[in-house]
């Protein structure tokens, strides 16, 4: 099940993934523009898999447009034909990100794209799987850690989303309230649909979320605590 | 801040050498066992004579915007340390106009003369008083206080880490009806902190309605607060909200130590005041004119009251106060070399 997603979770990933210059994945000095449709083949495999990493981006961009216009649509038709619209691009982008990890298998950012473009195409576990591979070449990634929790939603694994949740809250507040609001929905969603959860299963989540809301409320950010430098 | 700085900060934090008689570290004051402070309501330099003020907890003091009880424009570790060292009002550790007595005897020191080379390398004399100030500063910002069940609980997420009284006190603590938070708030209870990436807002100083004599609102003349420092009649009894991490450890409470229990803190607070009926400092500190809105009384009842001490009491991080790093290296019986 595609499970509806936020704005401002959305807004958070566009604002964390710029895109990258095309040198920027350790690929030769020589400055060279990307060609508008085609990735050229002078290229050293570490310029291209930027080059489609781009272009993957552009992809879920457009996608996350028209799902924007889904939600602001007055018909019914008009919003599944956006909702379609929008799933054309994330394949897209799917396949861009895939030539990109497959170009340069270190390109964290690009595995925690692929795992963002899967989630939102309905495929949570290939996501998690993505996402693992993102946070293996980088342990710290706070975007990865955030998106592969929400898969892990999706997947019904809420242990492994807690965890993510107490981890986010001291290392990345915006991210871990972000999390939070997802955990929210996803409680309101599952309890019209609880397929195979117990009540009880959804009761006991849905009480820690309201502890870690108030608790929440309780603290300030710890957000930059660390970068201090004496 | 490197190793080798924090370690040599350590040994002169504990070292009695730098007093005029010998007899007092900076960890006379400054006791680990009691999160850095002394048990005393004022504290007693090294010639006896009383301070006006309790020794404060070092936790997490590399975070405050301000040092001290009230002083407004003390910023850097470094220079605070200059204070018990050498000022005379009161005497603390005695060395005023002693400076060449205490680098002749760090100097004589074998192990003083290694330490500070390796600290400070590339310097031809480096036992300097600017070099010790800037070691006891490092060894200072290493007291970080983030063990107590209250961390385990925020940061750790283990959701059993407080009990369901202290887990009430913390809602009670951060509740519009008692506001304690909007003073001792932020991760050191100890109101605004500074860090990199951050401007550094400015220090409050707040009158808590301890004393209330004659017609403005004094404090007793040993103390005034932020007034010492400005002669605004304005800040007269203004101190900064001190930490309440280890607080279960650190009594007696408030500057001049004249609160003896968390329960008479709170009932402090309660009554939007303290009143003192008899005696030179008789007075009704609820109606003075210099008090902080914020503290207005509130209703609270036995168990709430209960609850928040719990609460405090949750403050208490038992692994700070325990911390082999943190501890006297003269006790330990193969002293911890510098790198
Ligand atoms: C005689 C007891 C005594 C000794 C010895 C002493 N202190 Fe203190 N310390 C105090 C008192 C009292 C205060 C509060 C001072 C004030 O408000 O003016 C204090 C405050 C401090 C503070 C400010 C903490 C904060 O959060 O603002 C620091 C830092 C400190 N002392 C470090 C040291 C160091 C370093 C030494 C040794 C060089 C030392 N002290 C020796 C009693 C002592
Ligand atoms: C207006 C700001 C303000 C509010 C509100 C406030 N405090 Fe304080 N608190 C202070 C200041 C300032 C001091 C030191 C006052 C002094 O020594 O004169 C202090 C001291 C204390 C101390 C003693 C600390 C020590 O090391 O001696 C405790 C305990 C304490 N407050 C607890 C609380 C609790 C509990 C609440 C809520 C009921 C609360 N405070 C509300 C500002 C505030």
């Amino acid at each position: 099940m595609l499970k509806p997603i936020s704005i401002a979770i959305l807004f958070g990933s566009l604002l964390a993934v710029p895109p990258l210059p095309a040198n920027a994945s350790g690929g030769s000095k020589q400055p060279k523009a990307a060609s508008k449709s085609a990735v050229p083949p002078t290229r050293s495999p570490a310029e291209q898999a930027v080059d489609h990493y781009n272009f993957g981006l552009k992809s879920r961009n457009k996608a996350v447009r028209f799902e924007e216009k889904a939600r602001q649509a007055d018909k019914a038709s008009r919003r599944a034909g956006y909702l379609k619209k929008a799933q054309v691009q994330y394949g897209k982008a799917i396949r861009e990100f895939q030539l990109a990890v497959r170009l340069n298998p270190k390109f964290h950012q690009a595995f925690s794209s692929l795992g963002y473009a899967q989630r939102k195409s309905g495929d949570p576990g290939a996501a998690v799987i993505a996402y693992d591979r993102a946070l293996a070449l980088s342990p710290n990634y706070t975007e990865a850690i955030e998106y592969r929790a929400e898969a892990f939603l999706g997947l019904d694994r809420l242990g492994e989303a807690r965890k993510a949740y107490i981890r986010l809250f001291s290392t990345d507040r915006g991210r871990a309230d972000e999390l939070l609001r997802a955990m929210r929905k996803w409680i309101e969603t599952r309890r019209g649909s609880p397929e195979n959860l117990s009540k009880e299963e959804i009761d006991s989540f849905s009480g820690w979320v309201k502890d870690r809301e108030e608790i929440a409320s309780q603290t300030a950010s710890l957000d930059g605590m660390k970068k201090r430098k004496w | 801040m490197t190793a080798a700085k924090v370690s040599l900060g350590r040994f002169l934090f504990y070292d009695r050498k730098l007093s005029g008689n010998g007899t007092y570290s900076c960890a006379t004051c400054h006791r680990q066992e009691l999160a850095f402070t002394d048990g005393r309501a004022q504290s007693i330099g090294s010639t006896g004579e009383i301070h006006p003020r309790g020794a404060m907890s070092l936790a997490n003091a590399a975070y405050n915007i301000t040092l001290t009880w009230s002083d407004p424009a003390l910023i850097r570790l470094e220079d605070q340390v200059e204070i018990p060292l050498f000022h005379r009002e009161p005497v603390e550790m005695g060395m005023s106009g002693r400076v060449d007595t205490l680098l002749d005897r760090l100097k004589s020191d074998r192990r003083y003369r290694r330490w500070f080379a390796a600290a400070f390398p590339g310097q031809s004399d480096p036992i300097r008083l600017g070099n010790l100030y800037r070691a006891i500063a490092s060894f200072e910002r290493i007291l970080i206080s983030g063990g107590s069940p209250y961390d385990r609980l925020v940061y750790g997420g283990e959701m059993e880490a407080l009990a369901d009284s202290a887990r009430n006190g913390m809602g009670l603590f951060f509740s519009n009806r008692l506001r304690c938070s909007r003073c001792h708030g932020g991760i050191t209870f100890s109101g605004p902190t500074a860090f990199a990436g951050n401007r550094p807002p400015r220090q409050a100083f707040h009158n808590t309605g301890l004393y209330n004599l004659g017609p403005r609102g004094n404090y007793p003349e040993d103390d005034q607060g932020l007034y010492r420092f400005t002669g605004r009649q304005g800040d007269m009894g203004r101190f900064r909200a001190p930490t309440l991490r280890n607080i279960g450890l650190t009594s007696p409470y408030m500057h001049d130590g004249s609160i003896a229990t968390l329960e008479e803190v709170i009932d402090h607070y309660s009554a939007g005041g303290r009143t003192i009926p008899t005696g030179r400092y008789a007075g009704d500190g609820r109606a003075s004119p210099n008090k902080s809105e914020l503290v207005s009384g509130f209703y609270i009842s036995r168990q709430e009251k209960a609850d928040l001490v719990a609460f405090l009491k949750s403050l208490t991080d038992t692994g700070f106060i325990s911390e082999e790093r943190f501890s006297d290296p003269f006790e330990t019986p193969v002293p911890s070399v510098p790198p």
